[in-house]
Parts: C-alpha cells; sequence; structure tokens
C-alpha cells in the first residue's frame, strides 16, 4: 500500500519473484516523450503495430500473435503518457522475448494522486476476478463519463491470461513516482488464444 | 449516416437496422468516441432490431470498449435486438463481446 507513512515500497505481482538470469532471444527497448504522443495520438498505435509485428515473426500465426501484441502494447504505451505527470519526462517500453515468455514492461512518471490510484487499481486486478472487475468498471464508466475507461490492464488480463506485476518507487527529489508495470505473456498459448 | 477518418468507418444504413464499424479506433478517451457512435445511439430510439457488423474493425482500445459497452447497455435499456458480427481471426472481438453479452444477456454474437 502506497502510504506517506508507509516505508516498504509497493512491489506486486511478477515482480516480486525471482529474476530471470535467461538471455532473451529478442530485447527491444524504446524510448519516447509523451508530448509527441499527446501532439498525435495515433502514434501509440504506430508504435505498438510496429513493436508487435517485429515479435510476431516468431510464430508461425504471425497476424493473430500480431494483433494479440498490438492491442497489449497499444493499452500500456496508452496508460503510460495519459498518466505521465511530465510530457517531456521519457516514457519507456522493454520488450524481451524468453522462447517460452514475452515480458513487457513500461516505465513512466506520475503524481503522487495518480500513484496512489494506480497503486489501488492494481492490487483489485490481482485480487479480483477480472471478468467481475470489468463488468464493475464498465457500469462506473456508464454513470460517470471519465478521461479514462480503467478498463485497458483489465482486458489485458481477462483476454490474454497476461500475468502482470507492478513497483511505484518514488522519486522524492521532484515529487514524483516512477511506475514500473510489466506484463508477461505465454508464447505457447499466446497463438490459441 | 457516415463517420469517416483515414483510421476508421462507422456507416448506420439508411433504414438504420444495421451498422457498419471497420479500420482501427484507438482514440484518445471514452468521450472521443461520442460522435463517431452518434448515429449508432441516436438509430437505438428508433429502432426494435439493430445489427452492428465489426468484422472489419482491426481494432478497438479499451475507451472504445467502454463505448461499445454504452451502446450493448442502451439497447439492454430500450430492449432493442442487438446482434453484433465479428471475426473469428480477430481475437480481441469475441472476447470483449463475450464479456458484454453478460450485461445484456440477449445479445446476439455471430462469428464468422
Amino acid at each position: 500500500m502506497l502510504t506517506k507513512k508507509s516505508p516498504k515500497l509497493p512491489v506486486y505481482g511478477i515482480y516480486l519473484g525471482t529474476p530471470t538470469r535467461k538471455k532473451p532471444l529478442s530485447r527491444v527497448d524504446y524510448t519516447f516523450i509523451p508530448i509527441d504522443y499527446i501532439a498525435h495520438w495515433s502514434r501509440c498505435g504506430i508504435t505498438a503495430d510496429y513493436l508487435a509485428e517485429y515479435q510476431a515473426f516468431n510464430f508461425e500465426k504471425r497476424d493473430r500473435v500480431k494483433n494479440i501484441l498490438s492491442t497489449i502494447i497499444n493499452e500500456l504505451l496508452e496508460n503510460a503518457v495519459k498518466f505521465s505527470a511530465d510530457a517531456y519526462k521519457e516514457i519507456s517500453i522493454s520488450i524481451y522475448n524468453y522462447a517460452d515468455t514475452i515480458s513487457i514492461q513500461t516505465i513512466n512518471s506520475t503524481y503522487r494522486r495518480q500513484a496512489e490510484h494506480f497503486d489501488g487499481y492494481v492490487q483489485k486486478l490481482l485480487d479480483e476476478d477480472p471478468e467481475e472487475l470489468f463488468i464493475e468498471n464498465i457500469m462506473k464508466n456508464a454513470e460517470n463519463e471519465k478521461s479514462a475507461s480503467q478498463l485497458g490492464l483489465i482486458t489485458l488480463v481477462k483476454d490474454f491470461n497476461a500475468k502482470i506485476g507492478a513497483k511505484i518507487i518514488p522519486d522524492l527529489e521532484r515529487r514524483l513516482y516512477d511506475i514500473y508495470f510489466k506484463v508477461v505473456i505465454d508464447t505457447n498459448a499466446i497463438e490459441e488464444l | 449516416m457516415i463517420n469517416e477518418t483515414e483510421d476508421y468507418k462507422v456507416i448506420v444504413d439508411e433504414d438504420g437496422s444495421e451498422a457498419f464499424i471497420s479500420g482501427i479506433m484507438r482514440l484518445q478517451s471514452p468521450s472521443a468516441y461520442e460522435k463517431p457512435f452518434e448515429g449508432i445511439i441516436n438509430t437505438l430510439d428508433k429502432c426494435e432490431n439493430l445489427l452492428i457488423n465489426i468484422e472489419e474493425l482491426a481494432f478497438l482500445n479499451s475507451s472504445g470498449i467502454s463505448s461499445l459497452a454504452r451502446i450493448v447497455l442502451k439497447a439492454r435499456q430500450l430492449n432493442v435486438s442487438l446482434i453484433i458480427k465479428c471475426k473469428q481471426e480477430i481475437p480481441w472481438q469475441e472476447k470483449t463481446l463475450t464479456s458484454l453479452a453478460k450485461l445484456y444477456p440477449s445479445l446476439e454474437i455471430q462469428t464468422s
């Protein structure tokens, strides 16, 4: 839990496990500044399509895998851009292919209020049934128009069996919080999703 | 009624019984979908049956899913018989619609 007094950093899900020592088969690290994506929103989709296509070469059902990976990467990019505090502070996305899994991590920095909200959201996502959470959020959205649907990360877990993890690291000097979010997809199952 | 950009096309046919959504819809927020989905929302007030064809819609982001859910909820509210036609090759489509059917059990999903 992210509270002012808590000395413990919020770390959840797959970040709690031991990091793999395996060398990835492929690795892409990409950084950008949010302002470019705010100015031209379709850059999220363009980037997601490129990164998905890059990975899809390893699969037999290339089109299907590209569509799934692009859907996942686009949601992660859109979230990172929407919830960045500083339009000029870099966002990074890293995609590692370990043969049996593909790991996608985004890092962006956000305000305290947003970090607290994200903290609660991730805990709910890890603890509750994603199908029920999806319906619950749709009903909330129907009552109250919001700038964000709060559905993106839920759909990754619900539709693509994504394993997720999050870390929230305070940057005390800048009074911001670095949000690490990671999604891991099983490559053996992805073509059958 | 046609709402078209270089990325997507939303068409509601003249008698208001069929709508087509095609292309790529990854708009910035749920409110950004109001205009493109306006024709579908309005036709629900006037029809008893509506078929929405999304077979050629490659991508719909979570803001769009939230907006599609609004259409489903309005159909439920007005008791409009709603069919959504999707494509098996596009993985997110059937998964999303199966979840949306929980909002409106009489929503019929046709998969090609």
